[in-house]
């Protein structure tokens, strides 16, 4: 079963909803925009998730990913067509500064994702696992009692001290 | 190339060496980040490894060059997690993002004071002196983007354009083209970014091939040598302001700098960049003054550690010394010997025992200005052969007897219907010191 990752975020540097609104203005504009995937200081790039993904971008042109803005518990669903990750250890500015909102100009982050498409969705539609929590793997042992699975809401997907989950989706 | 062999250089020379036998580019890329000394020239370093020409080609490309050119495409490669590009490839890949970050906040600084337009093209000078990277430039956010043109090997002169020109494809012709119509001159060097407005800034001299010479010469003898001794510092005849703001942004314990042109413009102009540059608050430390007028001696109150002058060294025939001074600033700021001469004189009154002047001067007056080094004075050239470049200048090309004085009586060298002549930067001190 294909995995899927869900993406943390909060209008930190924006109005309410400006994170997502910047993004939507210049997907309107270009039909792709970049979005930066910041991390906590005690977390890692999941490399070996983003090579799957990027694979599985090779052979479906995208790959469904979620955004969850922890600030206002919205829910977004987005479709992923390109992955560039700093080397190791490193981050990197924005890949195409017309394509990104201007708040990340001056930033650096250790992954963006090229986004072609976001609409916000009703989670309780959506029937999603968790599969695993890549970016933790100190935490391996206490997160394990999730795994397999369902997320029973998006309370309970925040407490969870993580930037970025890998679900499965078993109903959309 | 230039290269002195710098104590800084010999450091990071040692960490890149460090970088090629463990892979680990981390001190490598700490160095090039370091803010405080964006004067250091990665590629100077890197090219100047005997391992340089290997990774290159290990990474599919024949030339330095030949990477700069797909650079862009390569950074995307870099980046995509699949191709696990590590170890020797981060040198490459962190020079580049050193570079061009810094180069896009100086646009970026530059393009919020209003100064430069919207799109345009940047060169940049790196790699001692021998390699100018034509960028052009458009912001339509915030952060600029840049993509290649073309890269000059050894420019003969600051806007060299036309051998690349004539050599590139049509798509490049054109943007060069393009980026010369613009009427704004834009070049950075050493972690500086300099813009005159050709419709504005009347009668500004540069940027020219002479300042950066020198820009290059201060950066490895003194900012990446000694750059700590400097506490006062003085610029005669500043044009756009290159060697001021390369001073106060890298000498570290820099107290107070003067800066002096004869051309109103020019202050406005240096002043503009020196801002762009440099945040204010940087400013406040170090105190820069500039004044407009002619240089005298007795301005000063006070002795400085570093003078540097890249003074008008075309010598006139006789005839034409009589009518120099009517023929405007812009004149003046190019033919005679008069300040290059008064400011020799003036070292007694203005420059500290232990201090250095750095003076530009050109094999057409090479020997005026030898014979006028006062006794007490030594001087030796960090370039012994002098830096040939092309003589562009057109106020002297329009005057074909001046032109016949400085073939036949100066040295003015001619070839293939153009004409060169060879820069001597001159380092002169107190013999004691010495």
């Amino acid at each position: 079963m294909k995995k899927n990752i869900i993406m943390r975020f909060r209008d930190l540097i924006t109005e309410d909803d400006g994170t997502i609104n910047d993004h939507l203005d210049l997907l309107t504009i270009y039909g792709e925009v970049w979005w930066g995937w910041w991390m906590r200081q005690y977390e890692k790039p999941p490399r070996d998730l983003f090579k799957n993904m990027s694979n599985q971008i090779d052979s479906d042109n995208v790959v469904k990913g979620f955004l969850f803005n922890t600030g206002n518990s919205k829910f977004y669903e987005t479709k992923i067509s390109r992955i560039l990750v700093a080397p190791v250890n490193n981050k990197i500015g924005t890949p195409d500064p017309e394509l990104s909102p201007s708040y990340y100009h001056r930033g650096q982050y250790p992954a963006w994702f090229l986004l072609t498409n976001i609409k916000e969705v009703d989670f309780t539609q959506l029937k999603l696992v968790y599969d695993s929590f890549p970016t933790r793997p100190d935490l391996t042992d206490k997160l394990n009692s999730y795994v397999n699975n369902e997320v029973r809401s998006l309370e309970e997907l925040r407490n969870i001290d993580v930037t970025l989950w890998v679900v499965r989706i078993l109903q959309s | 190339m230039i290269n002195r062999n710098s104590t800084e250089f010999q450091k990071v020379s040692a960490v890149l060496d460090n970088a090629f036998a463990t892979g680990n580019c981390e001190n490598w890329k700490k160095l090039l980040d370091d803010m405080n000394k964006s004067y250091l020239d990665g590629f100077l370093v890197f090219l100047s490894h005997n391992n340089s020409k290997s990774l290159l080609k290990d990474l599919g490309f024949n030339s330095i060059n030949d990477w700069l050119s797909d650079v862009e495409n390569w950074r995307y490669q870099v980046c995509d997690v699949r191709s696990d590009s590590q170890g020797s490839a981060l040198i490459l890949y962190h020079l580049w993002e050193t570079l061009s970050n810094r180069l896009k906040q100086l646009v970026r600084e530059s393009r919020l004071r209003g100064e430069i337009p919207s799109s345009g093209g940047v060169l940049l000078y790196v790699a001692g002196l021998t390699k100018c990277i034509i960028l052009k430039y458009h912001i339509k956010t915030e952060i600029p983007k840049f993509e290649i043109i073309d890269i000059i090997d050894n420019p003969k002169s600051a806007f060299d354009f036309w051998g690349t020109i004539t050599q590139a494809d049509m798509k490049n012709q054109n943007l060069l083209k393009e980026i010369l119509s613009t009427g704004h001159k834009i070049i950075s060097h050493r972690g500086v970014l300099i813009h005159v407005d050709r419709r504005h800034d009347v009668e500004v001299f540069g940027p020219s091939i002479d300042t950066i010479l020198l820009s290059e010469i201060l950066a490895q003898d003194v900012y990446e040598s000694e750059g700590s001794h400097i506490q006062k510092a003085l610029e005669i005849g500043c044009g756009n302001g290159l060697l001021t703001i390369s001073i106060a942004k890298h000498c570290r314990n820099l107290e107070e700098l003067h800066s002096i042109d004869i051309n109103f413009n020019a202050i406005t102009c240096a002043n503009r960049n020196l801002v762009a540059n440099i945040h204010p608050h940087l400013l406040i430390k170090k105190k820069v003054y500039f004044t407009s007028g002619s240089f005298e001696p007795e301005l000063f109150a006070s002795r400085f550690d570093l003078i540097v002058c890249n003074p008008p060294y075309i010598p006139l025939p006789t005839a034409k010394k009589k009518d120099g001074k009517s023929q405007g600033k812009f004149f003046q700021a190019v033919g005679g010997l008069e300040l290059l001469d008064c400011t020799l004189q003036s070292l007694d009154r203005i420059l500290k025992p232990n201090g250095r002047l750095l003076l530009l001067v050109s094999n057409l007056s090479l020997k005026f200005a030898l014979s006028r080094i006062p006794k007490l004075y030594t001087y030796y050239s960090p370039i012994k052969d002098g830096f040939e470049v092309l003589f562009d200048v057109e106020s002297v090309l329009n005057k074909p007897s001046w032109l016949d004085y400085l073939k036949t009586d100066c040295g003015l060298i001619s070839r293939k219907k153009l004409f060169y002549h060879k820069l001597f930067p001159m380092w002169i001190q107190n013999s004691e010191r010495a």
